[in-house]
């Protein structure tokens, strides 16, 4: 800013601008405004690019979910003739089978029906991006007492509880069938993985974060986990406890943690074996823009 | 609409400002003296206000800029004063007087602009 210095004549008297300087000026106007105009010009291209980008991101995505829902689907057909098969099996070959035979064509319909369930399960996750509700304020209190009634008469009839302290009650932008889907499903988990002869006490407590988010904490006082398997328990399938004594598909954490993602949230959880698990969801109380 | 007014005995200066700055959503006003530029301020509620120290009349831009900064309705406008000589007990004054930068004389428009914006934006001077 020293350019009083190259024009010695434009002192305090003399103030009013020489021919020379306000040409300069306009010369390094019209400089200055083809420059902006190139930038903004530059500036809406690339802003043009990365819509596409996002548009063939999402359309690839969509395509994805919607190869995923079909495949499912698809696979279910075979897996169905396969039942009448062993059936016909059973009813017209009685005879020839034997009590060993029998025993292997129920073992092929148990297999069977296990990958039936994993496809509906799958289909079910992949309807997940497809199904959505419009975000909308839900009293939290509410939409977790609604999703867990099922759960909590079944943990009543065993001689346990499931109780909400929903303390202070939030209303939050939600999808709220697919967090109350979401609740249902921790709370499932917690019921499933009870100690054997010990009633099933399952909490489900509410919190302000420090930076203004809401913490959901689930709690059980079941079987537990060991922490370092934490990363597999969101994974599709993944599984820690054998699946003869406890049923499932290993999907339900997993469509959990997308559903909590979907509302730019998290959720960890914390356990030990043998000592009941934790899990903890952190959802913002508005919505930033739709994420897909 | 942000409102920015020009203040200079010299109508030249003041066209010059006025096409560097002109953008949509702000409005470039002209005062020719200190008076009509308080005149005016309290009239129109300027977001900035660019004005030279020098001009002819009884009330210069040192003296304007501190009866703004002083009323109560005014104190907010930012200010910013041209000089067209490196004088350091201008620059002295004029922060006194409370304005919020300094500009020297004859500048290039791309200072103007980035002067401006800065001084808009609460940014120190780089
Ligand atoms: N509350 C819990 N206590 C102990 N282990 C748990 C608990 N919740 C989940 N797990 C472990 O994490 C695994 C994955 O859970 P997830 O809900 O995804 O699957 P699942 O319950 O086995 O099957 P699905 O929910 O699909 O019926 C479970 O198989 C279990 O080993
Ligand atoms: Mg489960």
């Amino acid at each position: 800013m020293t350019q009083g210095a190259d024009n010695p004549h434009c002192g305090v008297e003399e103030k009013s601008l020489t021919k020379k300087q306000v040409l300069k000026y306009a010369e390094d106007l019209a400089v200055l405004f083809r420059a902006e105009k190139n930038q903004r010009l530059r500036l809406e291209e690339s802003n043009a690019q990365l819509k596409k980008y996002a548009e063939d991101l999402r359309l690839s995505h969509q395509e994805l979910q919607d190869f995923l829902l079909t495949a499912s689907h698809d696979l279910q057909e075979p897996l169905r003739k396969a039942v009448t098969f062993g059936d016909l099996l059973k009813t017209r070959f009685r005879q020839q089978l034997g009590p060993a035979g029998f025993e292997y064509i129920d073992r092929l319909a148990g297999a069977v029906q296990r990958m039936q369930r994993l496809l509906d399960d799958l289909s079910a996750y992949s309807r997940l991006t497809i199904e959505t509700h419009p975000r909308a304020p839900a009293n939290m209190g509410e939409v977790i007492s609604d999703a867990v009634a099922g759960v909590k008469s079944q943990a009543e009839a065993l001689g346990g509880s499931l109780k909400l302290e929903i303390q202070p009650n939030p209303v939050l932008e939600v999808d709220a069938p697919q967090i109350g889907q979401m609740f249902k499903c921790l709370v499932a988990n917690g019921l499933k993985f009870r100690k054997r002869g010990v009633p099933p006490e399952l909490v489900i407590r509410s919190r302000r974060t420090d930076d203004g988010k809401w913490e959901f904490t689930v709690r059980d006082n079941g079987i537990g986990f060991e922490e370092k398997y934490l990363d597999r328990i969101f994974k599709p399938f993944e599984r820690l406890h054998p699946s003869g004594e406890y049923d499932g598909a290993g999907m339900g954490l997993t469509v959990c943690r997308k559903i909590v993602e979907r509302h730019g949230g998290e959720i960890t959880a914390k356990s030990s074996a043998g000592n009941g698990a934790a899990f903890f969801v952190v959802l913002p109380e508005k919505q930033s823009p739709p994420r897909s | 609409m942000e409102k920015i007014l020009v203040v200079d005995n010299d109508k030249e200066v003041r066209e010059l400002v006025e096409v560097t700055l002109a953008a949509p959503g702000r409005r470039v006003l002209h005062a020719e003296s200190g008076k009509m530029a308080i005149e005016m301020t309290l009239d129109q509620k300027p977001d900035l206000i660019i004005m030279d120290i020098v001009m002819p009349g009884e009330i210069n831009g040192i003296e304007a800029t501190r009866f703004i900064k002083k009323r109560q309705e005014t104190k907010d406008v930012k200010i910013i004063l041209l000089t067209a000589k490196v004088d350091p007990s201008f620059k002295k004054q004029g922060a006194e007087a409370g304005a919020d930068n300094f500009f020297l004389k004859p500048f290039s428009p791309r200072e103007l602009k980035e002067k401006v914006e800065r001084t808009l934006n609460n940014f120190p001077d780089a």
